[in-house]
């Protein structure tokens, strides 16, 4: 099997098993959460797990034929994709960021300081995770 | 960039399918590179001149030369 289609397979297991796991543990520790955190909680968890299931289900059916599986193996190792995915990705790196210093600084005028300061926190540590991501693959090519 | 890659393909009478198949690429991406929207890498560009038994220089060519 090829390795794309392994890591794709083993990524929906991850994300059906932690569904999983949180709801269990949801179930388990009913009496740590409210019923408004529990529903959250619960939603979040069957939402992986639909996921998950939908990801290994496609993954399955598109390797089953011996030509689907090498137009997906296709699709996944395809330069192109690729490249629309990580200029993709980076756009709503950029746009997120700045709606989110935006939102950050207006909550903060508007007199919710906590908000607003966590907000613009999560812009800090943004930015600075793509910092350190972008020194370590700067240094690796 | 431009390239013979449409000319070549249709000399061979082959479908885009067929030859995105063959160098294990998405038919949407032979679509681009034959349209001159996407310059494929080096690897892909060798792999498209071997197919069709050229070297990439014979393929691939910048728009002044």
């Amino acid at each position: 099997m090829n390795k794309e289609i392994k890591k794709k397979i083993m990524a929906s297991v991850i994300v059906i098993l932690l569904g999983i796991v949180i709801l269990f543990s949801t179930l388990i520790f009913k009496n740590v959460f409210n019923e408004n955190k529990i529903d959250y909680i619960t939603g979040v968890s069957s939402g992986l797990i639909v996921v998950g299931m939908f990801i290994f289900i496609k993954t399955i059916y598109a390797i089953s034929g011996a030509d689907k599986g090498q137009e997906m193996v296709n699709k996944l190792q395809d330069e192109r994709l690729i490249a629309i995915n990580n200029e993709a990705s980076g756009i709503t790196f950029r746009i997120t960021t700045v709606i989110a210093a935006i939102a950050g600084i207006v909550l903060y005028l508007l007199g919710l300081e906590k908000e607003g300061m966590l907000l613009t926190a999560f812009v800090g540590i943004d930015t600075l995770i793509y910092l350190m991501s972008y020194f370590i693959i700067s240094k690796r090519k | 960039m431009k390239n013979l890659v449409e000319e070549l393909r249709k000399s061979r009478n082959e479908k885009q399918e067929e030859l995105a198949h063959c160098v294990g690429v998405s038919r949407q991406t032979i679509i681009s590179i034959e349209k001159g929207k996407y310059n494929p890498s080096i690897m892909l560009a060798f792999k498209i001149s071997r197919h069709f038994n050229k070297s990439i220089e014979e393929v691939f060519f910048c728009e002044e030369e």
